[in-house]
């Protein structure tokens, strides 16, 4: 038995799978305990295969888990009084943020009104942050050496001042650390661990080897902020399983796309954890299908998730992410969020005629057929008044809704300014929210240097498949797939992953000089780096107890032209360069990526090559990810149906009725024609017309629209 | 001549006098700026194809739907331009992708980065139309790209440079895409393509009127070749041609995309609708604000090459949902100086406020500027005419900039609605540039990003932001030192706020940095500056806040690279971290100096260091009204010195910064009573205060009274130093 388990804001979710049999679970997440809901969710699966939990924990081979809590410790600012020493003349590289960093992790809207511009509150205020005088070039020479009684007395006012844990960021010291170290040398001289017991001392040097002060030191700060919460919640959870028999690693999901045990865990590799665990099963699931391009589409209640998955491509990593309101430098899964969801406030200016989101009405007091004291128009005011959702069954009958609320919110707010029906009002709603999903998925793919009509569709996500078929055609998409386990889908995901480990490192390079018409002749420093690394991950995986040989290597480069300010990632076709050949597979890899990303106008081979971050990914392969088989069908279509409602289609611009299927009783072989609406507890499919759904073996739902289907 | 045959009845033929028609009018000398296009701000008529379109198309949903689509569209073509252009601009945000209609409009442009683009971009391609689309040797037809960069047809300044492509659709000319990035470097007598020391523009490098540069999605080299052959850095010019030919095509065939699958006509009115939609809604929240008359005056302090104070003056009559916007009184245009404005740009200011400031929200277009009147006097520096420099443009409107914000604040203050009531935003560029060969021998030149680093303004209930933005572009990064030593060869030594380098006032204003480079890893570097604010600040505060201080640079020439080495391996604790500190401690041999920020390029050694001051944001209301804890706090981030917590803000407190409150109460309390016996009766004044002509000592252009405009100068005197 495996166990995946997914801790969000809400719910924790759990996927067990073993040999042929699945079992998922849903329990509410404990913030103050995690082990609580943790446990809950087991105690559900147990009871689910009959078994009790200790039993399940002590018959487990893995459990992997993925959790976005860190994010609440940030926005909470639960973490502990840090101080940040730096380079003397630099005290002010985090405060300032590159000037930008009021806008970071804001939406486009807010980043455009510098009147409103306004920087979140500190995680290191000014007065704990000190220069020390030291200055490193950027070829690693000491130019002013770094004085042992300035580092003391400086420490000392910092301590007095209450700092009750240590970032080092000095300029330039991933190319030379010896003053880092030596600030390190005389923290733990001056304050042994019996007195700072486990407050940390994080030098930058060794969370990131990348050019860059303020996001190296905020990748630095981060770390020392959330220390605590890896240290004490997760380690608590570890020693909780071990007391219930659990034997097994306690696996982490990083937002990598990779996974590994605590020790080798950075708090921040574990941030959003959770929607990458999905991204990633989803690309598991593309790989076993064969399906060379994904989109994975996931709509909550406030916003829509997008994230893009193509064979073989390094292009869905963000590599200078920005968590919460911080950019920090580190290899993360890209999702992109926008603010499309179920609580999307719908509003009409003349201006700006209809405007459907960002502004959501979330589940307090969430939309106006909640009835819980909201009264804007949301989207899902808008489908329950098209008749996509159904007043007494919406999320399994759990919770009424009332449509008459809904439809006074969409008349006032919607239809009299646009002197237009309250059914047409709605369908505009949902018109103008499918088309802003679709918008974003388009920005998104297409920024990417690709073509959304070349891909498939994943959805999931409680609003996703009520929606796909709206954005799926706005795109020209013609083929959507609601996988399953949707409601955990990324727990299920989890199972997908991989152990890895990222080594990387900014390092200039010139692979072609265009003015003296010469390419790069000493291989040595770039072979260096990688045999550093290639150590390195040996000695990593070798510590887990895995062979050399089980260590899957790929290297990336960072490459740029000329002095383009921005680099392009490539997977590079040679692990070192050995002669010439080589160089020239590097350079035409990079000229094709180029070409295919940004298009052949863009591409200008004689401005001159250079790499500036060397990267290796170091893998091994721990997929468990199986496909179950699903029964066939023993019955026709119609033994599904669960009767008719009127809901609003195009083709005939008014309401029509329209069959109701039971989504969880749809079997293999099974063929349901738009329109329908395929209904069960956690999950509403709209089918539109000229659309077919189909289950396959696997418990996968296809749409495909009728010309793809033929 | 006999007058007579002057008013008799011709005496000539019809062809005779279509003869002379076609000898006078059909070929001019030259297609020089025209007056009537850079000059009218206001949207192109209706088209009958767009009159068509709008009458076809009149779903609202529909025309939300496209004008969504569109944005994104240029949104996604902007952020790829970014990630492959070379040219600093281009990463900090000052670039544009946008979509004109056919007439030439810029209808949707992107939304973060610089906003006056929406403004002064429209003429360049109305001169294409007007001239080159029946001109035989020219002609516009489907993949021809255009390019741009002369500010006299147009566009910000001559830094700029822009590539259009006429999307055509079934034939029918639908729109045009276009890419604008501030490329720096264009081969003007000093580097990085912005040059204090040119006297006609002739000295402003190469100066691109609107041209076709290729067909058929076709760069011709020898034309890039020409460019290129102007510029110190060729590379950049090349990579950049090709990244805005990407990011135009990627938005045409985009728009394609939309007007296959829904049809032209779509395209054509949401575009029309966009602006004109735009226009009514900047109509109608001026609507809001009370009627009357607002002024707002400002002042430089630099022809670039000498010391003289130049006024910016703008006054606001405001009537219903008219804004008429008046600069006369302004300094007239310098002829020989490069720091006159051209229509457009100075218009563009204007907005720059509204769109930044105030109505944030709205659609960045030419409907924006539509909507507004302007008065811009012939003569005046704001209205600068072809013989005459201007590539220097930004710093004189950027006074002109502040002087708007007060006039408009104060229309707003009463009626703010969502407007934020805010004092002056920093806003001058403190611009240091360079050129020469890099420490991997490389060719580089243009501007450092520091001008990013503009201190925030006050709100009326909260301190600005520190370092926050330049006022024209909301998300602008000055980027990381580590990665500016890869590429440049300097020593950062310090980039850190400076004491006292904000506005004070109940709410202070944010805070910016000095900025310390030392030429590091090369016999020597090309290093010169521009900006205005040495000797008189460039803003003020709001209702009783104070302004920021003056910014001169420091330039420290070292007497020997080794000397400096030396001083800084043996004597960390000598390694300064302020102007302030260097000039009191001097601890490099070698000769220290303090200039005005406008500084022709000239090289320096290794060693060498200079220091640039980029300015705080202004202060609201009365310093005496601030929190003293909030003052002590100040003191504690190290933004304020004890002066000035003692002289200004009047907070008595000891030396662990603990706030004696009695004492403080009493201190305030008598600062007000000194200032009620300085105070006079306001005629007595105004009687005391008013002069009839400007200080003797003081040099100064523009007019002495709002009505009397002044008239053109030319500063013939030698340069001081």
């Amino acid at each position: 038995m495996e166990i995946n388990v997914d801790i969000g804001g809400t719910f924790t979710d759990c996927f067990a799978s073993t040999a042929g049999t699945v079992a998922t679970a849903k329990a509410l997440t404990t913030h103050h305990n995690l082990s609580q809901g943790f446990l809950e969710a087991i105690s559900d699966i147990a009871g689910q295969l009959g078994t009790s939990p200790d039993e399940l924990l002590g018959d487990a081979s893995a459990v992997r888990y993925a959790t976005t809590l860190g994010t609440n410790a940030l926005i909470e600012r639960t973490g502990p009084p840090l101080a940040l020493i730096t380079t003397s003349g630099y005290e002010d590289v985090v405060p300032i943020g590159r000037c930008r960093s009021w806008g970071d992790g804001k939406s486009g809207a807010e980043n455009r009104d510098l009147s409103r511009a306004e920087r979140p509150v500190p995680l290191v205020p000014r007065e704990m942050i000190v220069g020390l005088h030291e200055r490193i070039d950027h070829s690693g020479r000491v130019l002013v050496p770094l004085r042992e009684d300035e580092v003391r007395e400086r420490i000392q006012d910092l301590v007095d001042l209450g700092a009750r844990g240590f970032v080092v960021s000095l300029m330039w010291s991933f190319r030379n650390p010896e003053h880092e170290l030596l600030v390190r040398r005389v923290i733990e001289e001056e304050y042994p661990s019996s007195y700072l017991g486990r407050f940390p001392v994080i030098l930058s040097h060794e969370v990131s080897q990348r050019a860059g002060e303020y996001a190296r030191s905020m990748t630095s700060i981060l770390n020392a902020y959330l220390h605590r919460f890896t240290g004490d919640k997760l380690s608590e959870l570890r020693d909780e399983l071990r007391t219930r028999g659990y034997t097994g690693p306690l696996m982490l999901v990083h937002n990598t796309g990779g996974m590994a045990g605590l020790s080798r865990t950075a708090p921040l590799q574990t941030m959003h954890a959770g929607p990458v665990a999905g991204l990633f099963g989803a690309r598991r699931m593309a790989e076993t299908f064969d399906f060379e391009k994904v989109v994975t589409t996931d709509m909550g209640g406030t916003s829509f998730d997008i994230g893009v998955v193509v064979k073989g491509s390094v292009r869905f990593y963000e590599f200078n992410p920005v968590v919460d309101r911080w950019r920090v430098q580190m290899p993360m899964m890209d999702i992109k969020a926008v603010g499309a969801g179920g609580g999307s406030i719908a509003r009409y200016e003349e201006h700006a005629g209809l405007a459907v989101g960002p502004r959501s009405a979330g589940s307090t007091p969430g939309p106006a057929c909640y009835g819980t004291g909201g009264t804007e128009a949301t989207v899902t005011d808008a489908n329950l008044v098209l008749g996509y959702l159904d007043a007494d069954t919406y999320h399994g009958g759990a919770m009424k809704l009332d449509r008459r609320r809904a439809e006074r919110a969409i008349d006032r707010a919607v239809a009299r300014p646009m002197e237009i029906s309250v059914l047409e009002a709605a369908r505009a709603i949902r018109q103008v929210v499918d088309n802003n999903m679709a918008d974003a998925i388009f920005k998104e793919i297409v920024l990417k240097g690709y073509d959304p009509r070349d891909f498939v569709m994943f959805s999931y996500g409680g609003g996703g498949p009520l929606h796909a078929c709206g954005y799926a055609e706005v795109l020209g998409v013609q083929s959507v797939i609601v996988p399953p386990h949707a409601p955990v889908f990324s727990a299920a995901g989890a199972a997908g992953l991989d152990l890895l480990h990222i080594y990387e490192r900014s390092a200039h390079i010139v692979l072609f000089d265009p003015l003296f018409k010469t390419v790069l002749e000493d291989f040595d420093k770039f072979n260096a780096t990688v045999d550093e690394f290639v150590s390195q991950a040996q000695e990593d995986f070798g510590d887990d107890g895995f062979a050399a040989d089980d260590v899957e290597l790929q290297l990336e480069l960072d490459v740029r032209s000329g002095n383009q300010l921005y680099v392009t990632t490539i997977k590079s076709p040679v692990l070192r360069l050995e002669g010439r050949d080589d160089l020239a597979a590097v350079l035409e890899a990079y000229f094709a990526e180029y070409s295919d990303r940004f298009g052949e106008f863009a591409v200008i081979r004689e401005i001159g090559v250079s790499i500036e971050t060397i990267r290796l990914r170091a893998s091994v392969d721990q997929a468990r990810w199986g496909v179950g088989q699903r029964e066939p069908a023993t019955a026709g279509i119609e033994t599904l149906r669960r009767g008719e409602r009127e809901c609003y289609w195009e083709r005939s611009r008014s309401v029509e009725p329209t069959p109701v299927y039971d989504y969880d009783a749809i079997a293999p072989g099974h063929e349901i024609p738009g329109p329908a609406i395929l209904e069960g507890p956690d999950t509403t499919v709209v089918l539109y017309p000229e659309w077919t759904a189909r289950m396959d073996d696997h418990g996968f739902l296809s749409l495909e629209k009728e010309e793809a289907a033929a | 001549m006999n007058p007579a045959t002057l008013t008799d009845a011709p005496t000539s033929t019809p062809e005779t006098e279509a003869f002379f028609a076609d000898l006078l009018q059909a070929q001019p000398v030259m297609y020089g700026p025209d007056p009537s296009i850079v000059g009218d701000h206001r949207l192109a008529p209706r088209t009958p194809s767009e009159e068509d379109a709008l009458r076809r198309v009149t779903n609202d949903v529909d025309l939300v739907i496209a004008s969504n689509r569109l944005e994104v569209i240029c949104e996604s073509a902007k952020e790829m331009l970014e990630q492959i252009g070379a040219a600093p601009g281009a990463k900090w945000g000052d670039l544009t992708c946008g979509l004109y209609t056919a007439s030439g409009d810029l209808a949707v442009a992107t939304s973060t980065g610089v906003v006056v683009f929406a403004v002064v971009a429209s003429p360049i391609v109305k001169y294409i139309v007007k001239n080159w689309a029946n001109e035989p040797t020219v002609g516009i037809r489907p993949g021809d790209l255009f390019y741009h960069n002369d500010a006299h047809y147009g566009g910000v300044h001559n830094a700029d440079q822009t590539l259009f492509i006429p999307v055509f659709h079934e034939g029918r000319l639908l729109a045009w895409a276009g890419a604008t990035i501030h490329e720096g470097e264009n081969g003007a007598n000093e580097p990085g393509g912005l040059s204090p020391s040119a006297t006609s523009p002739y000295e402003e490098g190469l100066r691109i009127s609107p041209m076709k540069v290729g067909e058929n999605y076709t760069l011709r080299r020898d034309i890039v070749n020409l460019f290129q052959n102007h510029m110190r850095d060729p590379l950049l010019q090349l990579m950049d041609m090709r990244a805005k030919l990407a990011a135009a095509k990627r938005i045409e065939d985009r728009v394609l995309e939309v007007a296959t699958e829904q049809g032209g006509d779509l395209v054509l009115a949401t575009l029309r609708h966009q602006l004109e939609r735009t226009e009514r809604e900047v109509r109608r929240r001026l609507s809001e604000f009370p009627d009357g008359t607002y002024r707002g005056i400002t002042f430089g302090d630099t022809t670039l090459l000498e010391d003289r104070m130049i006024k910016a003056s703008c006054e606001l009559v405001k009537t219903g949902d008219q804004l008429l916007v008046n600069m006369t009184g302004s300094a007239p245009a310098i002829l020989d100086r490069a720091i006159n404005a051209g229509l457009p740009l100075s218009k563009a200011l204007v907005h720059n406020d509204l769109m930044n400031f105030f109505w944030a929200d709205l659609p960045r277009n030419n409907g924006f500027v539509s909507a507004v009147d302007f008065v811009i006097p012939e003569g005046s520096i704001f209205n600068a005419t072809k013989e005459v420099p201007v590539g220097l443009s930004m710093l004189s409107t950027m006074f002109l900039h502040t002087a708007t914000h007060l006039a408009m604040t104060k229309m707003a203050f009463n009626r703010p609605g969502t407007t934020e009531i805010t004092a002056p935003w920093y806003a001058m560029v403190q611009g240091l540039f360079y050129g020469g060969l890099n420490q991997w021998n490389m060719p580089v030149a243009n501007l450092m990003t520091d001008i990013n680093a503009m201190g925030g303004a006050a709100h009326r209930d909260r301190d600005g932001e520190h370092a926050a933005a330049p006022f024209f572009a909301a998300l602008a990064d000055y980027g990381e030192m580590e990665d500016r030593e890869t590429e440049l060869p300097l020593l950062g030594l310090w980039r850190k706020i400076n004491k006292d380098n904000h506005g004070y006032g109940r709410q202070r204003g944010g805070a910016s940095v000095e900025c310390a480079y030392m030429v590091h890893g090369v016999p020597m570097f090309a290093l010169g500056c521009m900006a205005t604010g040495a000797k008189f600040p460039t803003i003020p505060g709001l209702f009783g806040g104070y302004g920021g201080p003056s910014t001169p640079v420091s330039v420290f020439r070292a007497e020997s690279p080794e000397a400096v080495r030396k001083v800084m391996a043996e004597r960390p604790d000598l390694v300064p971290d302020s102007a302030q500190q260097l000039h009191a401690t001097k601890p490099f041999p070698g000769t220290y100096e303090t200039r005005r920020p406008t500084q022709s390029a000239a090289f320096y050694g290794e060693g060498d260091l200079w220091v640039l001051q980029c300015g705080g944001g202004g202060g609201y209301g009365d310093p005496l009204d601030r929190d003293p804890e909030a003052v002590m706090q100040d003191m504690r981030d190290e933004l304020l010195t004890d002066w000035v917590a003692q002289r200004l803000y009047h907070v008595v407190h000891d030396d662990e910064l603990v706030v004696d409150p009695d004492a403080t109460a009493a201190a305030r309390a008598a600062e007000r009573r000194d200032r009620l016996e300085r105070g006079k009766p306001y005629d007595e004044f105004v009687a005391g205060w008013r002069r009839d002509e400007p200080p003797e000592g003081v040099p100064y252009l523009g007019s002495w009274s709002w009505e009397e405009p002044a008239p053109a100068e030319r500063v013939t005197e030698v340069a001081e130093a």
